[in-house]
């Protein structure tokens, strides 16, 4: 007869292990990683990175079996036939954009990726949460380190000298591309989550953040340019700007779509749709989309005229949509295992949903 | 409901306190003193409920009324409910408190992990459960360093290249030593609930610690300050044995026979109910006419000693 005491054993064990993690991994929450090359798409979602081609089938998909210690938020950034991220297990990985085989592993960080990595001429930036970004050549080699006072969440910037990092340190900063060095930093308002823009023309850098603010900085220098806060009434800034048609549009997480002049802050005009944003605009033909947390999908012209609303089912949108092969995709926030990705073109109309093959 | 009664609150106290120390690992330090002392009235009533218990559990009657109905379970329940209410114990006297605290003891949880948010998502829903009189611009994020951890991640400090996971392993030990000290006395228990009662002690520690493991380190830093405070609170209400951890410590020197003064031994007894005294364990019944001699405070010292009525003259 089994005895009690082997009982209460088994049941206190059962009761770790269901508590911590129907458990095994990271206790973390958030938005699946949404990037694109152009044509096809790369998802970050849970336990799996996906690549999806244009009519919204599977490609590949990578890890071949999932893990519940390894979960991937980060955006995938492809170049050159290399597709490199980061996971909440300290790893980066660098794929074959092609295949999915994995080329490299870097394996020395000490936190999670949370931040989306870029990579120009062979340099790899990489953002971590343990306080440090990562410079890494394309063999996944450690060229330079630069260590932070807090984790990075936002995608850095590399230009022609600089790599741009808006920080939750309530700054932008520029470090030098070569050395990892600082340049300057630049005081913001508030903790900085989302990516800087910056425009090769202008020389300029615009970033928002949760200070409930946008500021415009020199990109050599970090000089402060222009702010802008709508008198106090701007709320928080989740999302990167983007420039369309001369004008700066920004959404904040109370719905209201900001179009501000690049050259000098000047608001040209608003528009307030009354729903919560966390995800940025994207451009589209004479206009750009905005989608909503509730998954409302409203298309404007640059006369502010709405073109198409579109309400997509039980769909959670945090992540900023990317433009592929002409359509707009827009990643959803679901435990589910169905409807990871909606595909609409620009007309508003809905081409696909991605529901991956039973891994 | 739940979030706005609950996780709210604990979570915005929790945020004001990281803004005043400016240190998130000082404040979950505080903010979970703080929290246990405002509960510290439900931890007394439980564990003098608890006591009451394991005292009536060592009651000879008791034991013979399992004795005898070891074949009629309805009956044994019945009587022994019956003993348990002439003896003023309510067997769900220390359930009360502890579903009480329960509320609070999960909002403690759930307030810790909001506050320790390290994506966006969650970044975002910190701050919209942020008091309007909190700016989050101000204190969003939260830096989670605190010592050689990241209390957003679990925590591992590395020595010479190996990752030790030292805050499980304190999670253990303190976990451990709260339950020995905790740990009912097996005098009056019979063989299986003794050995249960080791069991737990045992797997109770490496399961707390399995989850210290798995958790973010702010999280494994509540449960230790979580068992310190604890058995503070046992020590002061004298309900600690440190002899099951001090060796040294001789149980004998506690366990002197009793001697009572009815007056002042009402340990588990209701106003007008009938009266125990202690007794030494190896009394026998007959023998156990009262000697009033000197006072005996209840506590778990005398948990182990039997009980016995008071023979009304």
């Amino acid at each position: 007869m089994i005895s009690k005491k082997f009982l209460v054993s088994i049941g206190l064990l059962t009761l770790a292990l269901a508590l911590t993690g129907c458990a095994v991994g990271p206790r973390a929450e958030s938005a699946p990683g949404l990037s694109t090359d152009g044509e096809s798409v790369y998802l970050a979602n849970r336990t799996f990175v996906y690549k999806v081609n244009q009519s919204g089938t599977e490609i590949w998909h990578y890890p071949e079996k999932s893990s519940p210690a390894v979960m991937f938020y980060a955006a995938p950034f492809s170049e050159n036939g290399t597709v490199v991220f980061g996971d909440l297990a300290n790893k980066f990985h660098a794929l074959s954009s092609d295949t999915g085989v994995i080329k490299w592993q870097y394996l020395d960080a000490k936190g999670w990726f949370m931040a989306s990595a870029d990579a120009d001429a062979g340099l790899i930036i990489a953002p971590s949460l343990d306080r440090s970004v990562y410079a890494l050549d394309e063999a996944g080699k450690l060229l330079w380190k630069y260590d932070g006072k807090f984790g990075f969440l936002a995608q850095p910037v590399i230009t022609e000298d600089h790599v741009i990092i808006a920080s939750q340190e309530h700054e932008v900063f520029a470090l030098n591309k070569q050395t990892g060095e600082l340049v300057w930093n630049a005081q913001t308002s508030g903790s900085m989550n989302a990516s800087p823009l910056f425009d090769p023309t202008s020389g300029l850098l615009f970033a928002g953040g949760m200070g409930h603010e946008v500021v415009a900085l020199d990109e050599v220098t970090g000089e402060l340019k222009w702010k802008f806060d709508h008198s106090g009434q701007m709320s928080a800034i989740w999302s990167t700007p983007i420039l369309v048609d001369g004008n700066l549009i920004v959404t904040d997480d109370k719905g209201t779509i900001y179009a501000i002049n690049p050259d000098n802050g000047n608001l040209n005009w608003t528009i307030a749709t009354n729903e919560v944003m966390m995800a940025g605009p994207v451009a589209i033909e004479n206009g750009f989309v905005v989608v909503s947390i509730a998954g409302n999908v409203r298309a404007y012209g640059m006369n502010q005229t709405p073109k198409w609303t579109l309400s997509l089912v039980d769909a959670q949108v945090y992540t900023t949509p990317v433009l592929a092969a002409g359509n707009i995709i827009i990643a959803n926030k679901t435990t589910k295992n169905e409807n990871l990705m909606f595909a609409v073109d620009q007309n508003g109309v809905q081409k696909w949903a991605f529901t991956p093959p039973t891994n | 409901m739940w979030n706005t009664i609950i996780v709210q609150p604990l979570t915005n106290l929790l945020v004001l306190i990281t803004m005043l120390v400016k240190n998130f690992g000082i404040a979950i330090i505080l903010f979970t003193i703080i929290i246990k002392l405002v509960t510290h009235p439900l931890t007394a009533a439980q564990l003098k409920s608890t006591q009451a218990m394991q005292k009536l559990q060592g009651d000879p009657r008791y034991k013979k009324l399992a004795e005898k109905y070891k074949d009629d379970k309805q009956m044994l329940a019945q009587e022994q409910m019956k003993l348990q209410k002439e003896l003023g114990v309510s067997p769900f006297g220390s359930c009360l408190p502890t579903l009480i605290q329960l509320p609070i003891i999960f909002g403690l949880y759930q307030a810790i992990m909001k506050a320790m948010a390290s994506t966006p998502f969650e970044l975002k829903i910190l701050k919209d459960i942020l008091y309007p009189f909190i700016n989050p611009a101000n204190v969003l994020p939260i830096n989670n360093r605190f010592l050689w951890m990241d209390l957003g991640q679990p925590e591992r400090l590395n020595l010479f290249g190996i990752p030790i996971p030292v805050l499980a392993i304190v999670v253990v030990i303190t976990q451990y030593l709260l339950s020995k000290v905790m740990e009912a006395p097996s005098a009056g228990q019979d063989d299986q609930a003794a050995a249960m009662t080791k069991s737990m002690s045992m797997m109770m520690p490496l399961m707390m610690g399995w989850m210290a493991f798995q958790f973010s380190a702010g999280l494994a830093l509540y449960f230790v300050v979580t068992n310190i405070v604890t058995t503070v609170q046992y020590s002061i209400q004298g309900r600690t044995d440190w002899s099951k951890i001090l060796p040294f410590l001789k149980k004998s020197d506690r366990s002197t026979p009793s001697i009572v003064d009815v007056k002042s031994t009402q340990v588990v007894n209701k106003p007008g109910s009938t009266q125990y005294i202690e007794v030494p364990e190896d009394d026998d019944e007959e023998e156990a006419t009262p000697t009033p001699a000197k006072v005996s405070k209840p506590s778990a010292r005398s948990a182990s000693k039997q009980l016995r009525p008071k023979r009304k003259k």
